[in-house]
């Protein structure tokens, strides 16, 4: 009888013993980390699931090179754009693996080259790789884990990255920042790097012939145009409003922006539609607009005067922000992957702003207010960040081939209307000045615009009355500031964009 | 030692661990409160803050948020009820007045059951004001009225900002005490003129300086602290402790 009692007595203190070391364990949690009673909830204890984590856009997802030019041996090119990816960093070809070579090499030698050089050299078979965005090249180097020596200290960032059988043992490099030109010679041969490249591109890809050679002039700007263009994008539907099912997603990642909860926010909704929440006085201010925008935005804590950790930190945080917000910028079930468009420090105070693009079955889509998702990060936090929601059935892409007007016949054909765009774009300012006025010479107007082009692709522009994705032509000119789209079948002038104005807002 | 002992140890060494633990986080939460009434008000009055009423409120609950839905009524559909219902007071009391104002507001469609008559007084030009404030919960919701307007007895016009409670948020957020809201009050103001407080307690208020939206349908009013003073001016401090 006793020996039951004490049987018993002890599995009642085995039972109390783990309640108390459970109890002192949630103590100490309120304890250290600052938390009200009121406000714990398991959440606090979870960690992320694998899907989260499986969902964040990563770094290396949206660093690729906004295209790459690959010259071949009888003067001819080509222009990989959709497909960048494989050749940056795919199975068979990497331009990624080969520029991680150069630099982690033991032996190597850094030095200045002009520009005339560059471009000599990259008249052999070669290959070119394009960052149109800001990308600093040691920040770069030190989040890919490499230490760089001092001689490449000189190198500010990275605009171009080529490769030439004209001098196999070199990796050339185009600094954006400081306009100059730099070769680095370590023991990594190009040689069966540059023969992947070209059978593969030549294989799969148009041909492409310099700017230049059509309009007959010596042109500033390397802009490739192919020679002829057979395409097969179909306009698509498209949805930028928000439905009774978007609007809980709505709900649940507005929340996201105020720390997971409404507590002291305010709500407001107006007849419009639009639904604005605000924290404090105007400290964090969260409008999402029947038009499918959503726009973020809170005063910087130490009044934007540290970065917070730099161009990688400050990615990282966009990103996240971006994989988060997810639910408010796209179909949740569909494809995300959003490409850097911009990135650049911000202007009177520390921190960046970067500008993500979208694409539609691989082509990218262009929108008349800019880029679909803008994010500005200070003091390792997001101050700003503005997306547009958009979906469509990305496998009605492609229907029946055809061939269409090539972007020289566009040019050709309404480069009145772009010079005449270009001339009150650049009274307002572009980023580019205009000296000249050639109101009574028509070849001159020609030769100005085409000077001014500084790049030629196609892909989608969303068109918002119509509701629609539609192919077109897009002409980027002084330096990607101003661009225009054309309809890709009938090549009307649909809408022109100046992001000079734009990022000054 | 055996293992039933050092169970027993370990017990009581946890059960005083627990009640360490659960003391210090107590005593953290009781520091933000100022329990010495008299240090206050002398603090108060070397600023020029004067308490003119009897105590300074004690009590202050946790409390929601509160959202709203904004109500109005044309003034073509005003004038057609007046000129169709021709309303007046049966009587010149402030019950009669109170009960035709009722009437009135119920036929526009604006009558609430958070609508409580608060004052019956006389304007200058002779008219009467029968005002309704929204009361929730016992809190008034500050800045949602109706005045309706007589003259000999007769309704002449409605002057309403009606905002119609909706719904209490999930979860009560702590408020701050009267005398911190006092002492915000004091480091926030910048003039040194003396003041005296009339009148304070916790409302339901929307700050309108930082936004005021375009036709906005809905809100959300959260608590603040109302001061009154003997000059007339009203201040506003929010309550929740951020």
């Amino acid at each position: 009888m006793n020996q039951s009692k004490n049987k018993m007595v002890e599995k009642i203190k085995s039972v109390v013993l783990v309640v108390l070391f459970l109890l002192t364990i949630l103590l100490l949690y309120f304890f250290w980390e600052d938390v009200e009673i009121r406000d714990f909830s398991l959440e606090n204890l979870r960690f992320s699931t694998e899907n989260e984590l499986r969902n964040t856009v990563k770094v290396t997802d949206v660093i690729l090179p906004s295209y790459i030019n690959i010259c071949f041996d009888n003067d001819t090119y080509t222009k990989i754009s959709n497909g960048r990816k494989t050749y940056w960093n795919g199975e068979t070809t990497s331009v990624f693996k080969a520029f991680q070579e150069v630099i982690s090499s033991e032996d190597t030698y850094t030095e200045e080259i002009t520009a005339m050089q560059y471009e000599e050299i990259m008249t052999f078979i070669s290959l070119r790789a394009v960052f149109e965005y800001s990308l600093p090249f040691r920040e770069y180097c030190e989040f890919l884990g490499i230490d760089i020596p001092p001689s490449m200290d000189v190198i500010a960032s990275i605009g171009e990255i080529g490769f030439s059988t004209g001098n196999t043992e070199s990796m050339f490099l185009y600094d954006e920042a400081s306009g100059k030109y730099f070769r680095i010679v370590s023991d990594f041969s190009a040689v069966s790097l540059l023969e992947d490249v070209s059978r593969q591109a030549a294989s799969e890809n148009l041909t492409y012939y310099p700017l230049e050679v059509y309009v007959g002039q010596d042109l500033d700007n390397r802009v490739l145009v192919p020679a002829f263009l057979e395409t097969d994008l179909a306009a698509l539907p498209a949805i930028c409003t928000f439905d009774t099912e978007t609007k809980e997603r709505l709900e649940a990642s507005a929340r996201s922006f105020f720390s997971g909860t409404f507590d002291f926010v305010r709500k407001i909704e107006e007849q419009s539609g639009k639904t604005i929440y605000m924290y404090g006085y105007g400290e964090k201010t969260l409008v999402i607009d029947i038009d499918g925008s959503i726009e973020y935005s809170t005063e910087n804590i130490d009044g934007g005067r540290s970065t917070g950790g730099g161009y990688f930190t400050a990615l990282e945080v966009a990103l996240l922000t971006l994989s988060e917000q997810r639910g408010l910028v796209s179909d949740e079930d569909g494809d995300f992957q959003p490409y850097l468009v911009y990135a650049e420090p911000l202007a009177g105070q520390a921190g960046y702003r970067f500008e993500f693009g979208l694409s539609a079955g691989g082509e990218k889509i262009y929108f008349e207010s800019g880029s679909p998702f803008e994010i500005e990060v200070s003091g390792g936090q997001v101050t700003y960040f503005k997306s547009r929601y958009l979906r469509f059935d990305e496998t009605s892409v492609h229907f029946q081939p055809e061939e269409v007007y090539t972007p020289i016949n566009v040019i050709a054909m309404y480069y009145e209307d772009v010079y005449r765009v270009l001339q009150e774009a650049e009274s307002g300012g572009t980023g580019r000045e205009n000296t000249a006025d050639f109101e009574d010479n028509a070849d001159k107007r020609f030769d100005y615009v085409s000077a001014a082009v500084s790049d030629v692709t196609y892909g989608y522009l969303f068109m918002e009355e119509e509701k629609e994705l539609h192919p077109c032509y897009i002409l980027f000119l002084n330096s990607g500031n101003l661009a225009f789209y054309f309809d890709l079948y009938t090549t009307e002038l649909l809408e022109y964009n100046n992001f000079y104005e734009i990022r000054r807002r | 030692m055996d293992w039933t002992k050092a169970k027993t140890i370990l017990i009581i060494a946890l059960i005083i661990t627990d009640i360490f633990l659960i003391a210090t986080y107590v005593q953290k939460d009781d520091n933000g409160e100022l329990r010495n009434e008299k240090a206050l008000l002398s603090v108060l009055e070397e600023n020029q803050i004067f308490i003119g009423i009897e105590r300074i409120p004690e009590k202050h609950e946790d409390m929601p948020t509160l959202s709203a839905e904004y109500r109005s009524v044309t003034q073509e559909e005003v004038e057609a009820l007046i000129e169709s219902t021709d309303l007046a007071a049966a009587e010149n009391t402030e019950e009669a007045y109170i009960a035709a104002a009722e009437e009135f507001v119920s036929y526009l469609g604006l009558m609430s059951s958070y609508a409580e008559a608060s004052t019956v007084k006389q304007l200058d030009d002779g008219t009467m004001l029968v005002t309704f404030s929204c009361i929730v919960d016992g809190t008034e919701f500050d800045g949602s009225y109706i005045n309706c307007i007589f003259k000999e007895r007769k309704v002449i016009g409605i002057d309403s900002f009606w905002l119609e409670p909706m719904e209490f948020s999930d979860k009560k957020m702590e408020t701050i005490s009267a005398s911190v809201a006092l002492i915000t009050f004091m480091s926030q103001r910048e003039e040194q003129e003396p003041v005296t407080v009339t009148g304070m307690e916790l409302v339901y208020w929307i700050d309108y300086d930082f936004y005021e939206g375009y036709e906005t349908v809905t809100d959300t009013a959260l608590p603040a602290w109302r001061i009154q003073f003997s000059s007339g001016e009203t201040v506003y401090i929010e309550a929740f402790e951020r």
